[in-house]
């Protein structure tokens, strides 16, 4: 079978993994489809139609919401309280040329966010057994039991079709600045760590290469210089200056509220790595492990776009990776080679933690699609 | 709750096991309990206690490698104690149990002053990390109340937390890296330690798992920078409810303090008799707040926090003085030997979201009054964190089950109002029983199928956490 259900219960997503279980199936977890190009030759189970702010107080700075719903949904509910997310939802369709909605269940299972992982409260999902779940909590603070949410994050799908997810909030800023600085990837680093040393509280930090930055409505580099840009937020625009001065930074440009809304949505979108072309796109889950000389000598390239996250850590690419680059920076292909280079096996622990949820293995982690089941 | 007692026989160890251990550790390294009660039998929870076969004080890694292979070829449980600071029973050892205590892995490996990182064994006190690199500019954020005498491991156990955590988070949040000894003598390097693919996440599996799952022999941890500036404020209010309002009303504007608490009359005035501060004792609620941050940042949070408190009509506003901005919190740090001062206490780490915090405290109330206890309540109000104190007169016996009644009612109450039995001491022994409260059958099958996954057999700090009827599928 090659159909994509989308149950519209918990009880019904239950009864229908029962029943694959049952007979050896096999099942891949989705939320909107929108990191998957084609339809794989697999039954999918979709969590689109599992929507809606399940429960939502403002005073309590967390929100539990079914997993289907739609990010943007979830954002504008949140906006016209006053709160927010407190990582960056990007939206990857236009990088990976897919279609579908983006969901925020699936913001859990992918992992791909900067910053989500530590924002994860707790979540429900129905398991290889076709048992729903709970784990963690719907308050900020839980000790009780064996928190298990942490395995949910970046799970792909293979523990399960996540169902429900609780994550902490926090309040909108009233004021945001934006700026921009001609730097190399090593400067960038030294910049962030300046920031952390102060206490500066940045939302978001992300370095541009040269090549990302070519024919883009951004400051165009000298050299071979990328850009760095640093998002401030607070109260008044004229103590965001003071701590941005703190950096001694050399700022070539500057946006502020809104202007740096739409600079961020543009970085959200990947806008600096999206094109026509069929490149690989890699995603980059841990900036920190990658040496310094290799970090530099990627920036360089004039033939790899690569927009570095400096606040959640990692990375996205589009270009040709060399085997031993892949592996020096342990990026994850999303798109475009060959299967022997995706990734390595799940060690024997990872792989008792996923028997547990899934003895009978029903559930295919996304990354394996397109591999020998 | 019941005192739970789990003494088995006192006898003189198996020469096997004399012998075994001492080609492990050197002699005074190893305690086998002969006659005389050991510091190690017990922890925090009032009632409960434990005999263990041995304790052992490894200091390396290869040492409790070593130690977790024999016990399990001896088939003795392990139990990972650090300074035995739990409130529930965490660190009551198992009968016959090898007790394998952190007092002597207390290094501070490696701290890296430009990235805010350090790297320790688990012995290493909670304060002793921050006294470590406050030369530096940075401290330790994670903030239990017993951060002079608990440990990292016990932390990392506990997924520990205090009254910074609305802010700074919790120790998952600061966790970059382990080292951990599974049962089997297996070491896993995680996190920044390792090399391992990033699938699951094992090191926040860890974190928060009481010991269960692995003997955490290294961490390394994320530090915050000190800030420029603090400022403290004590606002009294003439109603509860209007003290947690204003605590919403700051948070709701931006607010994000360093430390936010809400003191009860009771507590405000057990506090300030022991040690004054400057709380109002006059008003029927208080609010402490601590700013930090960039001078810039201080100042408008000032700001803020003024004009706010003006709106909501608080009876009094007192400010720390510049020069000492801790002054102000000396009396609600030392709130454990204030209380003590009144009597006998069994104290609560509820939780419930912050906008049930007005009807938990009106239930809280009738519950005292229904069982014939005092009570105090201190509240982080950023997080929803309820430490409820219930007093009864030393030796009254009968006042003393009526308060762990109390408490058992008032976790009831909070898992019913969407909370947690638990926010920052674990379950241990003494909350297993009430752990189905929270969690469903099911769930807590899934969560033992973990636990078989990682220590199959359930040899690390068995009987604890799960209550006794929750068995695997």
């Amino acid at each position: 079978m090659n159909a994509c259900i989308a149950p519209t219960s918990e009880a019904e997503a239950c009864a229908l993994v029962r029943e694959q279980a049952a007979i050896g199936g096999r099942l891949l977890a989705q939320g909107g489809g929108t990191q998957l190009p084609d339809a794989p030759a697999v039954t999918r189970i979709s969590s689109r139609a599992l929507q809606g702010v399940v429960h939502y107080q403002p005073d309590d700075f967390t929100v539990t919401v079914a997993a289907g719903t739609p990010c943007t949904e979830l954002t504008d509910a949140l906006a016209r309280e006053g709160q927010r997310l407190p990582f960056e939802v990007h939206d990857h369709r236009p990088l990976l040329g897919t279609q579908g909605t983006p969901t925020i269940g699936a913001v859990a299972a992918s992992d791909l966010a900067g910053c989500a992982r530590q924002h994860l409260l707790g979540a429900r999902l129905i398991n290889g057994r076709g048992d729903l779940v709970r784990c963690g909590s719907r308050a900020l603070k839980n000790v009780a039991g064996l928190d298990l949410s942490p395995l949910v994050v970046g799970s792909r799908g293979s523990l399960g079709l996540i169902t429900e997810v609780v994550w902490r909030v926090e309040c909108l800023p009233e004021r945001a600045l934006t700026v921009g600085v001609h730097c190399s990837i090593g400067d960038a680093l030294r910049f962030m760590a300046r920031a952390r040393a102060l206490g500066l509280r940045l939302r978001g930090g992300v370095h541009l290469n040269a090549a990302a930055l070519g024919g883009r409505d951004l400051p165009a580099p000298s050299g071979s210089a990328g850009l760095a840009m640093l998002r401030f937020e607070g109260r008044s625009l004229e103590a965001l200056r003071v701590q941005a001065r703190r950096l001694s930074l050399g700022t070539v440009a500057e946006w502020t509220d809104t202007g740096s809304d739409r600079v961020w949505g543009s970085i959200r979108a990947h806008g600096a790595l999206c094109s026509k072309d069929n490149e690989p796109v890699w995603h980059i889950q841990q900036l920190s492990r990658i040496p310094g000389q290799l970090l530099q000598r990627l920036t360089d390239r004039p033939d790899l776009r690569l927009q570095l996250d400096l606040v959640g850590g990692r990375g996205w690419a589009r270009g040709a990776l060399s085997a031993a680059d892949q592996a020096a920076t342990r990026a994850l292909c999303l798109q475009g080679v060959s299967a022997e280079l995706r990734r390595p096996g799940l060690g024997e622990h990872h792989r008792a933690i996923k028997r547990s949820f899934d003895p009978a293995g029903v559930w295919i982690d996304l990354m394996d699609i397109g591999e020998p089941q | 709750m019941s005192a739970h007692s789990l003494l088995g026989p006192r006898s003189a160890a198996p020469d096997a096991l004399r012998q075994a251990l001492l080609e492990i550790l050197a002699p005074e390294a190893v305690i086998f309990c002969e006659g005389v009660p050991t510091t190690y039998e017990r922890d925090g929870l009032n009632g409960s206690s434990g005999q263990p076969g041995a304790i052992v004080l490894p200091s390396t890694t290869s040492q409790v490698v070593r130690l977790m292979r024999f016990a399990r070829r001896s088939g003795m449980p392990v139990m990972p104690r650090g300074a035995g600071t739990s409130r529930c029973g965490g660190a009551v050892p198992p009968a016959g149990s090898l007790v394998i205590a952190t007092t002597k892995l207390r290094a501070i490996v490696d701290f890296d002053p430009v990235a805010g990182r350090v790297r320790v064994q688990p012995g290493v006190r909670n304060q002793t990390v921050s006294e470590h690199v406050q030369d530096a500019g940075w401290f330790y954020a994670p903030d239990p109340s017993s951060r002079r005498t608990c440990t990292l491991g016990g932390n990392i156990a506990t997924n520990a937390s205090g009254a910074c955590a609305f802010r700074h988070g919790n120790t998952a949040s600061h966790l970059l890296g382990l080292t951990a000894v599974l049962h089997d003598g297996e070491t896993l390097d995680l996190g920044c330690h390792g090399d391992a693919a990033p699938d699951y996440d094992l090191a926040g599996l860890l974190c928060g798992s009481e010991g269960m799952l692995a003997f955490v022999t290294e961490a390394t941890v994320q530090l915050t920078p000190l800030a420029q500036q603090a400022r403290s404020m004590a606002i009294g209010f003439a109603t509860r409810t209007e003290a947690l309002a204003c605590a919403s009303a700051l948070l709701r504007a931006g607010l994000v303090p360093h430390r936010l608490e809400f003191m009860d009359r009771l507590a405000v005035m057990l506090t300030e008799r022991h040690l004054p501060s400057g709380c109002d004792i006059d008003a029927e609620a208080s609010l402490l707040v601590e700013l930090q941050g960039l001078p810039e940042e201080v100042a408008e949070d000032l700001d803020l926090l003024r004009s706010t408190v003006d709106r909501r009509g608080a009876r009094s506003l007192h400010a720390a003085p510049s020069e000492d901005d801790a002054a102000l919190w000396r009396g609600r740090e030392a709130i454990y030997a204030a209380v003590s001062r009144a009597g006998r206490f069994e104290c609560l780490d509820v939780g419930v979201p912050r906008s049930a915090l007005p009807a938990a405290l009106e239930e809280i109330d009738a519950l005292a009054r229904q069982h014939g206890v005092d009570h105090a309540s201190v509240v982080h109000a950023g997080d929803g964190t309820l430490h409820t104190f219930l007093i009864s007169p030393q030796r009254d016996e009968a006042a003393a089950r009526r308060a762990c009644a109390c408490g058992d009612a008032i976790r009831r109450l909070c898992v019913r109002l969407g909370g947690s039995i638990t926010t920052e001491y674990g379950v241990g022994l003494g909350r297993r029983d009430l752990l189905a409260l929270q969690w469903s059958a099911g769930d807590l099958a899934q969560q033992r199928l973990i636990c078989e996954a990682l220590a199959p057999g359930g040899s690390l700090n068995p009987d604890k956490v799960f209550p006794a009827s929750a068995g695997a599928t």
